[in-house]
């Protein structure tokens, strides 16, 4: 990214320096937002949807939602949850949208072991063998397994590594139900990877 | 929450071991075309809709809405139940007023004496002691006027006096017993006092005489009783000079009676002289025809 007209690095400014920015005009500060967001944006909305082109979707809808929508932020929270929170927003309305008009899929009749999984193969880095990738589908389907509630904080805590606090801040739930939740997912989590658990 | 995080340390490395899904390499480029896309779409400005609704009606239309139809018919029912209720139970309970304590009858040896109260001041001085209904006692302890003990208290010997404590006195409405009627009472009892018989009783003078139409003013306004009751009582006075005014009333409606019962003779005998007169006439008639009739039954 070029500095902006005014000579100002935008890459050195804060997120909500940026959408302040973003406000007044400048472009080139939602442009530092995208790139700053897009990957955290879909690997969060990836770990909550299991489908990447879906989380594609999502991801970009949010994105032309803060484009459209940019003069709604205001300094109350941080832009980072502001942002997070359109997206999950996003993604819980997608979800709701395919369990009403749920498809049959032909794969759900085979055995567990025949079942095929999205893997993002355009996405993952070059350097990722055969095994993460057999790791990363099987943790993937016990996220997917695990209520959408418990999901969501989990991600958020364990993948996303966001505190508690901001975590309250996004998903506007109180404290305790947030940390409850976080708790009973893992224990979920924690007997769908058993075997895992056992190999290693 | 520390404990939760370190309990669950290898769960955490695991899903942080996780390779982090990127996004695609064009995805910059799509998210422009998308938002291209958006701002030549045209932004709808929703014109605010007037709704037919939300135009205040009249307060008149707003009250005979249907919603409100249950409500309004039961206002009606209830407005009918109150007006039945002061229109026939109200006057049911008219029936009840003091006035018919003014009036104690008591029967001793055949001989019917009234006994009408002149002052609600003092009832137990208007009635003979052996009969007053009232107990001066606890008319003096109690508030109220009256005081008649429940009919359950009568006593077993039929053949006893009656306690004046326990019956209740035998009350006669006003309208039973007239003012001409109570002349003849009255003078009956002056006949059986010249004639000596024994007329238990306290001999006092006759009390006052009260009037029908003074008697239903006090009904309706008895609220008004206090003062103005004293007021509505004759003296002794007027109540000659009414006997006075009632026996030349009588005499004259005996007089026209009288003329009238002579003039209704005459029309009598006039009419049965007319009726004699048209039936010998008649018979006449009725000879001649009959010799017409001989007549021409020879001639031929």
């Amino acid at each position: 990214m070029a500095p902006s007209k005014e000579g100002i690095n935008v890459k050195k400014l804060t997120d909500e320096e940026l959408i302040f920015r973003f406000q007044e005009g400048d472009i080139l500060s939602y442009n530092e937002i995208v790139a700053r967001y897009k990957d955290r944006l879909t690997n969060y909305i990836f770990r909550y949807v299991g489908s990447y082109d879906e989380c594609d979707d999502i991801v970009q809808d949010t994105f032309v939602k803060v484009y459209t929508s940019k003069h709604l932020y205001k300094e109350i929270a941080k832009f980072s949850t502001w942002i997070y929170t359109i997206a999950i927003n996003l993604a819980k309305t997608k979800v709701v949208k395919q369990q009403k008009y749920k498809t049959f899929s032909i794969s759900n009749v085979y055995d567990d072991e025949n079942k095929d999984f999205d893997l993002p193969d355009e996405a993952f880095t070059p350097d990722v063998d055969a095994n993460a990738k057999f790791l990363n589908a099987h943790i993937q389907k016990a996220l997917d397994q695990i209520n959408e509630n418990y999901r969501e904080l989990v991600i958020l805590r364990d993948i996303e590594d966001y505190s508690y606090e901001e975590i309250v801040d996004m998903t506007g739930l109180p404290m305790g139900t947030v940390k409850s939740r976080i708790n009973r997912g893992r224990e979920k989590l924690q007997e769908l990877l058993k075997d895992i658990y056992n190999e290693e | 929450m520390l404990n939760d995080d370190d309990k669950y340390k290898a769960l955490r490395d695991t899903l942080r071991s996780v390779p982090r899904v990127k996004a695609k390499s064009d995805f910059e480029s799509r998210l422009m075309a998308r938002i291209r896309e958006a701002e030549k779409q045209p932004v709808h400005h929703a014109a605010p809709v007037v709704h037919k609704s939300a135009v205040v009606k009249s307060w008149w239309a707003n009250l005979f809405r249907p919603a409100f139809a249950p409500a309004l018919g039961l206002t009606v029912v209830l407005l009918i139940t109150v007006v039945v209720y002061f229109a026939y139970f109200a006057k049911m309970n008219d029936s009840n007023p003091v006035n018919q304590q003014q009036f104690v009858s008591s029967t001793n040896q055949g001989d019917l004496v009234i006994y009408v109260k002149s002052d609600t001041s003092n009832y137990s001085s208007n009635y003979p002691r052996e009969y007053s209904a009232a107990n001066p006692d606890e008319n003096q302890n109690r508030s109220s006027d009256f005081y008649y003990s429940s009919p359950h208290e009568m006593p077993s010997d039929f053949n006893a006096r009656p306690d004046p404590k326990t019956t209740p006195g035998t009350e006669l409405k006003p309208d039973r017993v007239s003012e001409e009627q109570r002349f003849e009472m009255q003078k009956g009892y002056e006949k059986d006092k010249e004639k000596g018989v024994d007329v238990k009783g306290e001999v006092k003078p006759l009390p006052p005489v009260m009037k029908k139409e003074s008697l239903k003013k006090e009904s309706k306004e008895d609220s008004k009783l206090s003062d103005e009751k004293k007021n509505i009582y004759f003296d002794d006075d007027a109540v000659k000079q009414e006997d006075k005014k009632t026996n030349a009333k009588r005499k004259e409606t005996e007089k026209v009676k009288d003329n009238e019962s002579e003039a209704n003779d005459e029309i009598k005998q006039q009419t049965k002289d007319t009726n004699s007169r048209i039936s010998r006439a008649t018979k006449k008639d009725s000879t001649k025809t009959k010799d017409s009739d001989t007549e021409a039954e020879q001639k031929k």
